[in-house]
């Protein structure tokens, strides 16, 4: 167990940077549906949409 | 070979996987900040009432932040924009120096260690020292008017 840690302790680095994106993935994609769901709540009700929530967000 | 050699030859590993637990820590966090704010806003909206300025401007402002990273300028954003940044150079350059400085002395295994980290240290100290130069010299000059062209909301 420890040799094998010792030969594939580098492997953290990228397993975590896959963990990191995947998360941002998944984060990003329940931001814009919710972003959307506002959206259509401000549509639904006949207003006009904020100019906050209509620009391209990334993080 | 036991766990605490184990853990004497890979103690400094707790640097770099606390730093990667913060980052997805800080990332989430920063996700529920932003749905809250969609939320309370949504609750604006089904009672058919205007939204107080400072919401949308807190979406702005995220949006800023998001943008400083995506341009290379690190956390905290506008901070370190106004401050011009160099900060961070100080501290890489310092922290090269100071593991060089071990690596060199210390004559046991962890030396290697030691110089590693002064090469990488020493490596971004550099490349932040370029990417600030050219962002000085090529970059948006900071205007007077910065605070108030910041807060503005529709640009």
């Amino acid at each position: 167990m420890t040799e094998l840690f010792r030969q594939f302790w580098w492997l953290i680095f990228p397993a975590m940077a896959m963990v990191y994106g995947l998360v941002q993935m998944i984060l990003r994609s329940s931001y814009e549906k919710k972003k959307l769901d506002l959206m259509r709540s401000y549509l639904d009700r006949g207003q006009p949409v904020p100019d906050a929530l209509r620009r391209d967000n990334h993080f | 070979m036991n766990f605490e050699q184990l853990f004497r030859d890979y103690w400094w590993l707790i640097f770099p996987v606390g730093g990667m637990l913060m980052g997805v820590f800080g990332m989430m966090s920063h996700h529920h900040h932003r749905s809250e704010t969609l939320r309370i806003l949504k609750s604006y909206a089904d009672q058919g009432k205007e939204p107080p300025q400072f919401l949308l401007d807190q979406l702005k402002n995220d949006e800023d932040r998001a943008m400083d990273q995506a341009y290379g300028y690190q956390g905290g954003g506008r901070y370190r924009h106004r401050n011009g940044g160099w900060g961070s150079v100080v501290v890489f350059a310092a922290l090269a120096a100071g593991f060089s400085y071990m690596g060199y002395q210390t004559g046991s295994d962890a030396s290697h260690v030691f110089t590693a980290l002064g090469m990488a240290f020493g490596v971004a100290a550099a490349a932040l020292f370029v990417l600030k130069l050219i962002g000085v010299l090529f970059g948006p000059r900071s205007r007077p008017d910065d605070g108030k062209r910041r807060d503005r909301v529709d640009d």
